[in-house]
């Protein structure tokens, strides 16, 4: 039977070409590859797009100040909503809302409590594989599946975060950026996780 | 020995914010201290925040999910009516008229409550009843919840001059009383 792979979160898991981490991963695994990550989105569309009956499962947990917006695959940070407030007024309701009534450690108090719902109701009932990595600051440890104790953010070399697809020489892999990492990182990542699915300690 | 008086609280919103009416009745059928009573206009979150697990008696008035969690009233209603006091009335109008997903924040009030009764109510000893306000969105673990709405199992009404306490008349003030009290002896 057919393996398959799905990566659940942001743009830390939004490319899939090759030497990705993402598809690296999947040929380590001989699985095919059924859903990936969308950048800038909110940790609701992981919800929304998790699939139960995948094989193995790649969550990339994005930060808790994302405001979701239901009828878009995007959700805006205060960074964004700042940007753009003049674009639209979804975008000055989206500034006016991190201006005014957004708190931070509250959003965070919330991601952590619906990772516990997702994790003990979702997941639980699931026979995925299941990998936690969260992008920028840990906010849960679930009990299915493995969590990485720290973010990417900490592990890999992110000074160029922003630049995702720059590639200053093809052929150097410092500077080619895929899911934010370089492609060295995107390599050691995908062993990483390879190596925490093949751990019978993990998973049986 | 000494006899310490039992304690309850009352978490939630406006349907538990005056102690005249049900919430005094009830305390007297228990003998029971009130120790804490809800907030105008607070979100579910509130209720959350203010629970204390060593209170005797728990009653929760759980609200309806689309308000956002602050020290201020916030619900769709009073930040239409309110938007030109100030600028927190203006942002929240427009987040509720650009933004807002009734339906997310439906989910949004599950997981919350989920995960308050899987970690918090679950290590209380508190008896407690569960009343959602205005629509059932959670069946709890811990405690008894009533099967409908205070709204669907009376007559509210939103004016206390006109007599009304917690959106309840004199009448159903003590009839509620009376049914909280029979499900906590229990």
């Amino acid at each position: 039977m057919t393996k398959t792979i799905q990566f659940c979160g942001d743009s830390f898991c939004a490319d899939a070409t090759p030497n990705s981490w993402t598809r690296i991963l999947a040929d380590l695994l001989n699985a095919s590859i059924v859903g990936k990550g969308v950048k800038a989105s909110a940790h609701e569309h992981v919800f929304n797009t998790y699939q139960p009956d995948v094989t193995y499962s790649v969550f990339c947990w994005t930060e808790a100040n994302r405001l979701y917006i239901h009828d878009s695959d995007f959700a805006l940070n205060e960074a964004t909503a700042r940007a753009n407030k003049d674009g639209s007024k979804k975008l000055n309701a989206a500034h006016m809302y991190f201006n005014h009534l957004s708190h931070a450690d509250y959003n965070y108090k919330r991601q952590s409590r619906e990772l516990f719902w997702f994790d003990h109701e979702v997941l639980a009932k699931s026979k995925t594989k299941a990998i936690h990595v969260f992008c920028f600051k840990n906010t849960y440890n679930f009990i299915t599946g493995y969590t990485f104790p720290k973010p990417i953010a900490e592990m890999y070399n992110y000074e160029h975060r922003f630049l995702d697809t720059f590639q200053g020489d093809p052929h150097d892999p410092k500077t080619v950026f895929k899911n934010h990492l370089t492609s060295e990182d995107n390599e050691l990542f995908a062993y990483e996780v390879f190596d925490k699915f093949n751990n019978p300690l993990l998973f049986a | 020995m000494l006899d310490i008086q039992k304690t309850i609280q009352f978490c939630g919103d406006s349907f538990c914010a005056h102690v005249e009416g049900y919430p005094a009745k009830l305390a007297n059928l228990l003998n029971a201290k009130i120790v804490s009573l809800g907030e105008v206009g607070s979100a579910h979150e509130h209720a959350i925040q203010s629970f204390n697990p060593d209170v005797d008696y728990t009653v929760f008035c759980w609200t309806e999910a689309n308000r956002i969690h602050s020290n201020r009233p916030s619900s769709m209603g009073q930040a239409h009516q309110l938007k030109d006091r100030d600028i927190y009335y203006a942002a929240l109008s427009l987040y509720f008229d650009h933004v807002h997903d009734k339906d997310w924040y439906d989910r949004r009030q599950v997981r919350d409550l989920y995960w308050f009764d899987h970690e918090v109510l679950s290590k209380s000893k508190s008896k407690i009843i569960h009343c959602f306000g205005f629509k059932n969105t959670y069946t709890f673990k811990n405690g008894f919840t009533l099967s409908k709405p205070i709204s669907s199992l009376f007559r509210t009404g939103l004016k206390q001059r006109d007599g009304y306490k917690n959106h309840l008349n004199t009448r159903d003030n003590e009839i509620f009383a009376s049914m909280l009290a029979k499900l906590l002896i229990k």
